[in-house]
């Protein structure tokens, strides 16, 4: 009888303090809500015609918001005359842009970045978009195998008139690891350009160097034969960046050299880095030599923010570029953006040391002469990792 | 001292034994045999189960070679693994004081692995971070580990453990991660013979956790990406261009409370109930000096019960357990956005826009298990285990449209021993035979490396196979002590009908593992 009672004791003692022991184990916070993990957002694009138009002359704008980190794409396409889309998202921050031809010469473009971590408006201020008469058609800077001087890029006339060269201005912008530093005390990005490393520019003084429509002149780095080396033969190429004082001894090969008009650090390559980056290319007002330009203090700046810059920066005002294409590094995830939206509004991947290129689409080959796309904005008028075809043009539509 | 608590109480039983008795000497080669079925409290949280041991005096070296060959395994582990271990334990009991200790030490090898460049972070921690850059890894574990009971009254027991675990592994592979870990686990514990046969237990526990991971890239002309895992296959990235050495590290804690009810009948009969319960957290934070980004909060809330019943008599002895668990993983992922600090000399800063928990976790297990022993004189002639698990797992993620993943599974296997006597000689003989099953699987996942990660993850989790295990233990006693060599090996094979990848079909996992041991 004493050992049953025993028992009894010791098991409601075991019992009351299991009891315990678990009386806090279910926080009661069950937070699936029965909505199997759903979380989204929604992100509502208003969009805004540009200066002098009406919100009815909108034609059908495609809109796209990207997050890059989650790698997840939204595109919808407006009626004509929309001027709102509203998508359902997940959280995160999302590049938006939004395109839509007006006439075959004009296209609206527009892009902003919206953090969507609640239900969001993003607004859209649209810029009218002519075509610019000089495009970049091509654009190789990865290298391939680390040969590191085969990088290249093509200019071609996309107009129906005679374009001069002269004074035209090819600049670079490192790629960025960390969101754009270059803005003014209120956090607007500045509306100008900080180019880094060599700043080019070709020769002349007015109307040495015409480039006929549907032409275009390949512009090497290196103008030799690269393709026992993988890359491309540039021993044809139209011009060379050669710099005599860079930190890597350079040679000067047979095609006619671009004139340096800045070089920041001594580099001794133009172009973007390897892993992207941003290319420009420019013309400055009738009455400015790039030299000029480059001679006045005023248009060179560090870096703000930073106390110990000591890094002086070509500034390229927005105003004065013809084009501009922005590149980023495949692996990476998460994109901070150089190029203002009305300049270029997107992106092109590219692979570092992948002997691929980047092309500006076709639009079409009438007369055997080939049409280049240019709504301002690289994600889609680029194709990426193509195969190296300095001087040669596409002889169908992409 | 302070680094390794442990070593005082390990020194104490390494170089202070004493003088052994001629029937300790018989059970040496079979100690781990009779401590799984002698001692009730063998599997027990409560550190004060050392008291009960029905193993006298000893200390036990061992040296082993371990060779593991197969594509047969999780996603985030090698096919091709060696590695060498030596360790030494004992046991030594004095007038009311028993000690324990173990030192071990492992160094290997494990060949084109990827995807996990964590060491020691808990296996449910859905905050991975890794590469896709298949690397050898050169790792290090070094345990060591203390006990000691006390029995100041005839109806008290205390008892004290601590753990300490540490390990190192690196790679040198771009980008090449170090990653450092550590567990520090002090477990008290005490026993209360009430009289009758009847005792209840009460022990805790408390592990401190830490791990760092960096990496070092010497080739920058190549960009690599970093994969911030957050569960089921979701991720973040962050590639080297932005950070080159990416490190991360991990703090945490795990307390744990267990009850133990006892009674030993005294004819054989004896009979253990108890319960357990856990909170743990891991918090991974990353950026080091440079920057600051959550990595993502882990917590765990775990509880089961068991039951141990034993009968027999000095003939056979039954052991039967059954159980529960149950745990609950919850991970916290913040949304962070980057922007570059003016106050900070532009240096990148992340800022949280927004926190929530992003993957939940429910297991619950209910596991049986049976072991025969047959007696000569104390110690076994022969040995049956057989066991088997049910698990039943539910995951959601809560991203997008909404993730989930589930599935039910049963784990079994039977083994049996044979011991053999000669003289002086002694010879154990195993085979076994496992396998597992899934019941029910399904999972809906993001596209993102779901081919690469996701699906043969939880192929992996959910596959059929089959398996057998054989051993062979042979040691002679010259003297005062045993020497012996054992070999072991063990194969399972791929059954399934690859559910959600093929890449586990014809698939196999074997194991081999040679040693030489000294007991006295």
């Amino acid at each position: 009888m004493k050992r049953t009672n025993l028992l009894a004791k010791a098991g409601l003692l075991f019992a009351a303090s299991a009891t315990l022991l678990f009386a806090s184990c279910d926080n009661g916070n069950d937070d699936d809500g029965g909505d199997n993990g759903s979380k989204k957002l929604q992100l509502t694009v208003n969009l805004t015609a540009p200066t002098g138009y009406e919100a009815s002359q909108l034609p059908a704008m495609t809109v796209t918001a990207v997050n890059s980190d989650k790698e997840l794409t939204y595109t919808e396409t407006t009626a004509a005359g929309a001027t709102s889309v509203t998508f359902e998202v997940s959280s995160g921050q999302y590049q938006i842009t939004a395109t839509g031809r007006y006439s075959t010469t004009i296209t609206f473009t527009g892009a902003a970045t919206a953090d969507v971590f609640d239900n969001k408006s993003a607004a859209v201020t649209l810029t009218e978009v002519n075509k610019s008469p000089l495009v970049f058609k091509e654009v190789y800077s990865t290298s391939y195998n680390y040969k590191l001087n085969d990088t290249y890029m093509e200019i071609v006339n996309n107009s129906d008139e005679v374009q001069y060269l002269d004074q035209v201005i090819i600049g670079a912008m490192t790629v960025l690891a960390k969101p754009n530093p270059w803005v003014d005390a209120s956090g607007t990005q500045l509306d100008k350009y900080p180019l880094y490393g060599i700043v080019a520019a070709f020769p002349g003084t007015g109307k040495e160097h015409p480039l006929q429509p549907g032409e275009s002149v390949v512009v090497a780095n290196d103008a030799k034969d690269w393709s026992a080396d993988g890359a491309a033969n540039l021993a044809n190429a139209d011009w060379e960046c050669y710099v005599p004082d860079a930190g890597q001894a350079d040679a000067d090969y047979d095609a006619p050299n671009l004139e340096i008009v800045y070089n920041l650090e001594n580099q001794r390559r133009l172009g973007p880095g390897f892993f992207g980056g941003g290319l420009v290319l420019a013309k400055l007002p009738e009455g400015m030599t790039p030299s000029q330009f480059a001679a006045n203090s005023d248009n060179f700046m560090t870096e703000p923010n930073k106390v110990d810059a000591t890094q002086l920066y070509f500034m390229l005002p927005s105003e004065y570029l013809l084009d501009a294409v922005e590149m980023y590094d495949a692996t990476e995830s998460t994109h901070y953006h150089t190029l203002l939206a009305r300049d270029d509004a997107g992106f092109a991947a590219v692979s570092g040391f992948s002997g691929k290129s980047i092309r500006r689409k076709v639009t079409k080959v009438e007369g055997g002469r080939a049409y280049y796309q240019d709504t301002n904005n690289t994600t889609n008028d680029f194709l990426t990792e193509q195969p190296l075809t300095p001087g040669v043009h596409p002889t169908q539509a992409d | 001292m302070k680094r390794y608590p442990g070593t005082a109480l390990c020194a104490l039983l390494l170089f202070g034994g004493g003088t052994l008795r001629a029937q300790q000497k018989a059970q040496l080669p079979v100690y781990q045999e009779i401590e799984r079925s002698g001692n009730l409290y063998s599997r027990s949280h409560n550190p004060s189960a050392l008291w009960f041991s029905p193993v006298g005096n000893l200390l036990d070296f061992h040296a082993d070679y371990d060779i593991r060959r197969g594509d047969l395994h999780d996603v985030d582990e090698s096919s091709k693994i060696n590695a060498f271990g030596v360790g030494i334990s004992g046991q030594q009991r004095f007038n009311k004081v028993i000690c324990s200790g173990s030192i071990a030490y492992n160094d290997g090898k494990e060949y084109a692995r990827r995807w996990n460049s964590t060491l020691q972070i808990a296996d449910d921690n859905p905050f991975i971070l890794g590469d896709s850059i298949p690397s050898d890894f050169n790792t290090q574990r070094f345990n060591l580990s203390g006990t000691v009971a006390y029995k100041p009254l005839e109806r008290l027991i205390l008892a004290l453990k601590l753990d300490y675990n540490t390990g190192s592994s690196a790679n040198q592979t771009d980008p090449r991660p170090k990653t450092d870990g550590m567990h520090f686990v002090i477990t008290p514990g005490v026993q209360y013979l009430m009289g009758g046969g009847f005792s209840l237990g009460l022990s805790g526990g408390f592990d401190l956790m830490s791990e760092s991971i960096s990496h070092e890239v010497i080739d920058p002309r190549e960009s690599y990406v970093y994969f911030r895992f957050n569960g089921l296959g979701d991720y973040s990235t962050i590639s080297t261009g932005t950070s080159l050495s990416y490190p991360r590290n991990y703090t945490g804690t795990e307390y744990t409370g267990a009850l133990q009810f006892a009674w030993d009948g005294g004819r054989g009969f004896a009979n253990l109930l108890e319960a357990t319960y856990a909170s743990s957290t891991q918090e991974a934070r990353d950026g080091g000096a440079a920057f600051t980004f959550l990595g993502g909060d882990y917590s765990r809330t775990s509880f089961g019960v068991s039951d141990r019943l034993r009968f027999g008599n000095s003939r056979r002895t039954h052991n039967v357990i059954v159980g529960w668990d149950h745990k609950r993983v919850e991970g916290i992922w913040y949304e962070q956005t980057a922007y570059v600090d003016p106050d900070k000399n532009n240096q990148l800063s992340y800022k949280v826009q927004a926190s929530g928990l992003k993957n939940k976790e429910t297991v619950s297990v209910f596991r049986a298990e049976y072991r025969f022993d047959k007696l000569r004189d104390g110690l076994p002639t022969f040995a049956l285990h057989a066991a088997g698990r049910y698990e039943d797992s539910e995951t959601t993620h809560f991203e997008g449209d909404g993730y989930n993943r589930s599935y039910t599974r049963i784990i079994g296997s039977v083994e049996a021993s044979k011991f053999f006597a000669f003289g002086r000689n002694r010879i154990t003989a195993t085979l076994g035979v496992r396998g597992a099953a899934p019941i029910t699987s399904s999972q809906h996942v993001q596209d993102r490396i779901k081919q690469a990660y996701t699906n043969p993850a939880f192929e992996y989790i959910t596959a059929t196979w089959i398996g057998g295990n054989a051993a062979v233990r042979y040691r002679r006693l010259f003297g005062k002590l045993w020497a012996g060599l054992y070999a072991e090996a063990s194969l399972k094979r791929y059954i399934g009908e690859g559910n959600y990848t093929d890449l586990l079909e014809g698939t196999d996992s074997r194991r081999f593992t040679f040693g030489v041991e000294i007991l006295f």
